[in-house]
């Protein structure tokens, strides 16, 4: 199965200005099976610092510039002035000005014609995808009366009316109001439920956890780590997983932590104790029966980095592992 | 990365010296005394001439070529002193050439105080509306009155020093070149004259291109109107004027204040010329600095309640 | 900071023609750092610029004691304001700016150049103070739009979306740097946001506006009541959620499998959570965590504006039959 986006030891640079350094990347399976059962989209979502190189690989992939050195492949082909891949791509940049006069079906419908629909199929493609943003009331309206929300919505909905296989996002939700936001989230998941795959880039990382748990981080322009977010934090040595236990009796559990081996670390706060250990699972179960043999009050257990937010910053605080 | 703070007091040791301190560099509050507001304005002016003074093309090039044409003028009017000006002449008589440079000179300082309009003057609030500069300023105890009489201020000291250091100077020149010391005397108005005639062109310099840059959003937009009326409205109206012999020329900045000035000075073309009559050269600056201060003020009062906060 | 509130408004409206902006906001804000959180068209901004004294309204809005009607100028002497939209004038670097902005409020001279400097060490900027704002990156001008905001010494910040185009670290700086205001320099915030995951990390207070009137106003744990009374847990184990689902069964325990490795239970409150080991010890399940089921501030932001909505509808759909 060819991947949709192939990036091979890809470099950018402008001039002295290293964009990205040999980048190595697969996302997705190019299967022409959508609408059954099997095919899921996935989505991935594209995380970094700014200025990390994020936004340089995203155009590339779109087709807007062209590498240095190595090769960009989306759906197996060159998409640097080249049509035919662009087609199965829709791309919601992040700053985009729209033609304000205009109304949400006019603009939609004109670049459905853009990107490839037929003209007299345009308008109802155009409606069909507003509908599926949650836009059927509005779009008679000219754009210039649209909040946020609505216009991130209309950009949704350009990028989606020709029925790509893949999704490029570039910060969907920046002020959007808390309804929408949920509301756009939801919509972003069926899509994928549908059969689009996804590449979502944000800055909110819990609004990325809200969608998936698949990340690729990017780290002065090369990739610093893909995969499962928690599958990455278990490859993080360096770090030791943080757990922390509220109850009645720290003290308790601190004692009969700080024999084992594991354990690196023991902090107290009011009413608990972190810890931290190399090897989780051995923690886990220590802590279940100590819990039990001293029938200690538990009020809560939670593990406060095994979040999106903590990987990221333990990989990009000075490098990973 | 952000501000150290210690919060240890050290204890002294047993002996009288001790001999190590830490300091507590923690957040002090402002308890002193606030400037008031009346004095606000002039902040903004001093922020104003020192941001036309930087770079090399706002106030320096303008001001540069005023300087230039003072020289030249000067020198003019040094080499040539006893030949006869033949385009214009005074009371019927021929004019000398070391009397006619001063108000003749005033032209040439027009265009030096029309080239910082273009360079500083007709973008001063179209930018601030641009980069957002409202927000910055309304959001803080600035009142629409602090900001318009501070904007125009700064302004003002610009435009003098190009409109009336050069003719002042001029006019000291010819109070120096004059032979004898009740020909000086006589002479002493001359410099009251050349005076008021800067005077007025610096406040026509300063107050008109404010109100054109409260016309717009746009920097650009802004310079390209204020440029478009000043050169092409106002050479028609000059040229109209010319034609019909009426006195629409007073409508063109700078036939009004070359106008004021040749009548300070008793002065006339001979022949027909773009001269208007003193009343109509004065009514139109006084016309154009309370349009110009006019239009600022409206545009500062109206973007206070709407220019400041709020998504965009 | 202040139990007494440092903010009151009673009944204020304003109207732009037809558009009621606000209608009727009545509140008393007090806190350390106060979450002002509402849809779209909610009337936030507007409610900010009538406390800032920028706009005419009618009501009653008072802030530190002064009255937003009267005395707005005397109000922005003391409250600092970082707004969403650029305001950094060009050419000028950050230093001239801060120094500019502390005069405009009053300082003298000399105070204000230092301050500005403070200001601007405080906002984590270093060298690139001395170039012009024009050169900086999204971050580096959010941190001198919130330097420019704190130079006067205000007593009260108001900042809308702080973290705006900010990437992760840059927006876990700027909402530890929000935190620990109210204890490094004495001032309360207001921040007016629409990440509420940021609300329920750095605020203590929550003021939720919706169609122009408060429809909450009170602090985040009230906020975030926690539902069914202490009773209801959220539990993940390691392995398989429906083998620990039927020991709980088994024990009497209400429960409901949401994921593969997680569960809601109920326990009894005469024992607690503390059940849930024993049990898990005896089906030999690891329990990995355990927490007490509390809304998150978005769901209660939800629950409120739905409410509210809902309000809203049956009203209209009374005043429909009233006249039919």
């Amino acid at each position: 199965m060819k991947p949709i986006i192939e990036v091979t030891d890809c470099s950018k640079w402008y001039g002295q200005v290293l964009g990205c350094a040999s980048i190595n990347w697969k996302f997705g399976s190019d299967e022409r099976t959508r609408g059954t059962a099997a095919s899921t989209g996935n989505i991935v979502g594209l995380l970094g610092p700014n200025g990390a190189g994020k936004s340089t690989l995203m155009k590339m992939i779109v087709g807007l510039s062209t590498p240095s050195r190595g090769t960009v492949r989306l759906f197996g082909e060159d998409p640097f002035h080249n049509p035919a891949p662009r087609q199965r791509l829709g791309y919601a940049p992040e700053h985009e000005k729209t033609y304000d006069e205009l109304t949400a079906l006019e603009l939609v419908s004109f670049l459905a014609r853009l990107s490839g629909v037929p003209t007299n199929q345009a308008i109802a493609a155009a409606k069909t995808a507003l509908d599926r943003m949650g836009m059927s009331e509005h779009i008679g309206r000219p754009i210039k009366g649209f909040s946020k929300g609505m216009r991130q919505r209309t950009k949704l909905a350009s990028a989606i009316v020709h029925q790509p296989d893949l999704l490029i996002l570039d910060e969907p939700l920046t002020g959007v109001d808390p309804m929408a936001r949920i509301d756009i989230i939801d919509r972003i998941k069926r899509l994928a439920a549908d059969g689009t795959s996804v590449v979502i880039s944000s800055h909110v990382l819990y609004e990325i956890e809200a969608l998936t748990t698949d990340i690729v981080v990017i780290y002065r322009g090369q990739v610093l780590a893909e995969g499962n977010i928690y599958d990455i934090r278990r490859l993080i040595d360096k770090h030791p997983h943080r757990i922390r236990v509220e109850c009645d009796r720290p003290r308790v559990v601190a004692a009969a932590a700080a024999s084992a081996d594991h354990i690196t670390r023991i902090a107290f706060e009011r009413d608990a104790v972190v810890l931290e250990t190399r090897n989780p699972d051995a923690c886990y179960d220590l802590l279940g029966q100590t819990i039990v043999r001293e029938q200690l009050h538990v009020t809560a257990l939670t593990s406060p980095d095994n979040n999106l937010s903590a990987v990221f910053d333990y990989l990009t605080s000075g490098g990973a592992a | 990365m952000s501000a150290p703070e210690t919060n240890i007091t050290p204890t002294a040791p047993a002996p009288t010296r001790s001999t190590a301190a830490i300091y507590d560099l923690g957040y002090k509050r402002y308890v002193g005394n606030r400037v008031a507001a009346s004095a606000r304005w002039r902040v903004i002016m001093r922020n104003q001439l020192s941001t036309a003074w930087k770079g090399w093309w706002r106030l320096k090039f303008p001001l540069g070529t005023a300087l230039m044409i003072s020289l030249v003028a000067g020198a003019v009017m040094y080499v040539s002193s006893n030949k006869l000006f033949n385009a214009i002449a005074s009371k019927g008589m021929g004019l000398k050439f070391s009397d006619g440079i001063v108000p003749f000179s005033m032209t040439f300082f027009a265009r030096a105080g029309f080239i910082f309009s273009l360079t500083v003057g007709a973008s001063v609030i179209a930018s601030d509306a641009q980069s957002g500069g409202f927000t910055f300023y309304f959001a803080r105890p600035v009142r629409p009155i602090d900001y318009v009489l501070g904007k125009f201020a700064g302004l003002l000291l610009a435009t003098s020093l190009i409109m009336m250091a050069g003719p002042l100077f001029l006019a000291a020149e010819r109070l120096g070149l004059a032979e004898t010391t009740s020909e000086l005397i006589d002479l002493l108005p001359v410099l009251g004259k050349a005076a008021i005639a800067g005077l007025a062109g610096a406040l026509l310099y300063a107050a008109l291109p404010l109100g054109f840059s409260a016309l717009a959003n746009k920097r650009r937009t802004a310079l390209a109107l204020w440029a478009g009326a000043y050169l092409i409205a106002g050479s028609i109206c000059s040229g109209i004027g010319l034609l019909t012999n009426t006195p629409l020329g007073a409508l063109d900045p700078p036939t009004a204040i070359t106008s004021l000035t040749f009548h300070l000075f008793d002065v006339e073309w001979k022949g027909r010329s773009a001269m208007v009559p003193m009343p109509y050269a004065i009514g139109a600056i006084l016309m154009y600095v309370v349009i110009g201060l006019g239009l600022a003020w409206w545009r500062v009062n109206n973007s206070r309640s709407t220019g400041v906060g709020g998504a965009p | 900071m202040a139990l007494e509130p440092i903010i009151v408004v009673d009944n204020v409206r304003r109207h732009f023609g037809a558009i009621k902006a606000l209608q009727g906001v009545t509140a008393e804000i007090s806190g350390k750092i106060i979450g002002l959180l509402g849809p779209n068209g909610a009337g936030k901004s507007t409610l900010l610029k009538c406390l800032l004294g920028l706009v005419p309204f009618e009501g009653r809005a008072t802030v530190l004691g002064m009255s937003a009607a009267t005395d707005g100028a005397a109000i922005r002497v003391r409250v600092g304001y970082m707004p969403e939209q650029d305001l950094l004038l060009p050419n000028m670097s950050a230093v001239e700016l801060c120094a500019y902005a502390a005069e405009l409020s009053g300082l003298p001279r000399s105070e204000a150049v230092q301050r500005a400097h403070a200001a601007l060490y405080y906002a984590g900027l270093e060298e690139k103070r001395y170039q012009p704002v024009d050169t900086y990156s999204t971050g580096q001008k959010q941190r001198v739009k919130l330097a420019q905001a704190l130079v006067h010494d205000p007593e009260i910040l108001f900042l809308d979306e702080p973290t705006n185009g900010l990437d992760p670290k840059a927006r876990a700086e700027m909402l530890e740097l929000i935190s620990e205001m109210p204890g490094r320099r004495g001032c309360a915030i207001v921040l007016s946001t629409h990440l509420l995951g940021d609300v329920e990390r750095v605020c203590d207070q929550a003021v939720i506006m919706h169609r122009g009137a408060v429809k909450f106003s009170g602090t985040v744990a009230e906020l975030r009541q926690t539902r069914g009374g202490d009773s209801e847990y959220t539990v993940s184990v390691r392995d398989n959620a429906h083998d620990f689902a039927a020991a709980l069964t088994q024990a009497g325990l209400a429960n409901e499998v949401t994921s593969p490795v997680a569960l809601r239970v109920t326990v009894d409150p005469a024992i607690g959570p503390r059940q849930l080991f024993a049990l898990a010890a005896a089906a030999g399940a690891q329990l990995r965590s355990v927490e007490v089921q509390r809304d998150t501030v978005e769901a209660a932001f939800l629950r409120i504006i739905g409410a509210a909505n809902d309000d809203a509808t049956a009203q209209a759909n009374q005043a429909k039959a009233g006249a039919a």
